[in-house]
């Protein structure tokens, strides 16, 4: 088992391999994704204000929304645009921690931030082409595609891994968890025509691997990842510790996905016992 | 007298709770038509990525390449003759650079191996034309006779460089390389965690790309690497 290294070209630890947590939030800014993120931020502020002029319009875009959205972006800041963006080579404790912050916190969080009034013709322009990457099967396929395919090098294209690794995966990490969350929590049901059911299977199936890999990292009495065998590790982790860390990480990170999948499916087995004619009980007069 | 409330139909859609909303989603696609759009999705995936890979250089090199004209750092230091060593980018031959130390139980080792099986895939003139420097992150143990000998057991290719402190510590912040004293049990007795990476600097001073040790083992792949900058150099 293994997982990208991101040979970061800016990796500078020489001097201080105990970095506090403000030296790991000290802004580094990475132009290509802090662009598009403020363009994402400034049209959403743009479009919030409009909305707050109208009645309607508040009520469909609560501001609870909107505080969710600015935490995501926040947090995709912090993933993204700070020195511990330049550590990861040191610590796989901490790639991982970035990684799901990227996966399983900002998606959900932005997917919710969206508001509940936006409707798209499914058959035009962006809906149209929402409509086709928020399908399971694709949103499913890309995100595999982006574990799989990136975490086993020697099986494919090892060129491409290497040298697209370390700039291409947090952001693929971001758009395909993005994909992912959309599918699980439906933000706009006017290009998604997903039952509760089959987005809480999608949500089960999604989820499943990681936490596969997270249990064998926590309960592996080895370094799988040989990259940080004898590698440099921040705080003073040996590689096992780090590894068990990340394992804690990482299914710390999945478990949300995973309860709300099994709610869902909970919500699609009482859908279809009413539908059966079995009303739910009722409680006592 | 209460004002009439508008019948429910005309009341603005997103003011409707949304058990209320009226059911606008398109139907579900059946499913092999949602298969080959996965397949197409992930076909596009792949090659946007192999596009990126060749964008950033139209070579595919096996290890992970710099941005074009990122030009290496110069260095200083004894090598394993005791005679003065300076790397001074543009003027040599094309250099794989690592850092390590010679009490090294295990990836040092490997990567002078590694190398030196790439050096002697070459041919003569190519040979001629790289070396292979290990700079010592450990000076306080690796002397010159030290590193005379490491360097001399895995083959005539290699050039051990001893830069004494704190002008390690520039070189190895230039290079991005990290090191620390580790599993401390005496003065002399201990084990030093660093980077792992090589990095193959061009015949132009220029800071061509790394490996992962954990790469150097494909030594075909390496070696391909090697002739293709020794050949545009």
């Amino acid at each position: 088992m293994s997982a990208p290294v991101p040979l970061e070209t800016t990796v500078n630890t020489a001097g201080n391999l105990n970095p506090t947590l403000a030296d790991l939030l000290a802004p580094a800014p990475d132009p290509w994704l802090l662009i598009p993120t403020l363009l994402a931020a400034g049209v959403y502020l743009w479009r919030f204000s409009a909305s707050r002029g109208t009645h309607a319009g508040r009520a469909g875009w609560p501001v609870w929304r909107a505080a969710l959205f600015a935490l995501g972006i926040l947090l995709l800041l912090i993933a993204t645009q700070s020195r511990a963006a330049t550590l990861t080579q040191s610590s796989m404790a901490l790639y991982m921690g970035r990684l799901m912050i990227l996966a399983e916190l900002v998606p959900p969080l932005l997917v919710l931030g969206l508001p509940r009034s936006l409707h798209l013709n499914a058959r035009r322009g962006l809906g149209r082409a929402l409509n086709v990457l928020l399908d399971p099967w694709v949103a499913l396929a890309v995100w595999t595609a982006v574990i799989v395919f990136w975490n086993v090098p020697a099986g494919f294209n090892a060129s491409v891994v290497s040298n697209t690794a370390g700039a291409l995966l947090p952001a693929l990490y971001l758009l395909s968890s993005l994909m992912v969350w959309s599918v699980i929590l439906r933000p706009l049901p006017s290009v998604q025509p997903a039952g509760i059911g089959s987005r809480g299977w999608f949500g089960l199936i999604s989820a499943m691997p990681m936490m596969a890999v997270a249990s064998v990292w926590l309960y592996s009495p080895q370094v799988l990842y040989t990259p940080y065998v004898s590698a440099l590790c921040l705080w003073n982790y040996t590689p096992l510790q780090n590894q068990q860390l990340s394992g804690w990480i990482m299914m710390l990170a999945g478990l949300p996905a995973l309860a709300l999948a099994f709610i869902q499916l909970f919500a699609w087995l009482i859908k279809l016992s009413e539908g059966q004619g079995m009303p739910p009980t009722q409680p006592p007069a | 007298m209460t004002a009439p409330t508008p019948p429910e139909s005309a009341l603005p859609e997103s003011t409707l709770p949304d058990s209320t909303l009226p059911d606008s989603s398109p139907a579900a696609r059946p499913w092999y038509a949602s298969a080959l759009l996965a397949v197409a999705a992930v076909t596009l995936l792949l090659l946007a990525a192999w596009g990126y890979a060749r964008l950033r250089s139209p070579y595919p090199y096996y290890g992970t390449s710099y941005p074009a004209g990122t030009a290496a750092r110069p260095f200083s230091g004894t090598d394993q003759r005791g005679q003065p060593f300076t790397l001074t980018p543009g003027t040599g031959p094309v250099t794989a650079v690592f850092f390590g130390f010679t009490h090294c139980p295990n990836i040092c080792p490997l990567s002078l191996t590694y190398l030196n099986r790439v050096r002697d895939a070459l041919t003569p003139e190519q040979q001629a034309r790289f070396r292979i420097v290990l700079v010592s992150v450990d000076p306080d143990r690796d002397t010159r006779q030290r590193l005379n000998e490491y360097v001399s057991f895995f083959g005539k290719g290699a050039v051990g460089v001893r830069i004494p402190e704190p002008a390690l510590a520039a070189v190895a912040r230039d290079y991005g390389v990290g090191y620390q004293k580790a599993d401390v049990k005496g003065p002399t007795d201990y084990q030093i965690n660093h980077t792992t990476a090589t990095y193959l600097i061009g015949a132009d001073g220029q800071l061509v790309l790394v490996w992962d040790y954990t790469q150097l083992t494909d030594v075909r792949r390496v070696q391909a690497d090697v002739e293709h900058v020794l050949e545009a150099s």
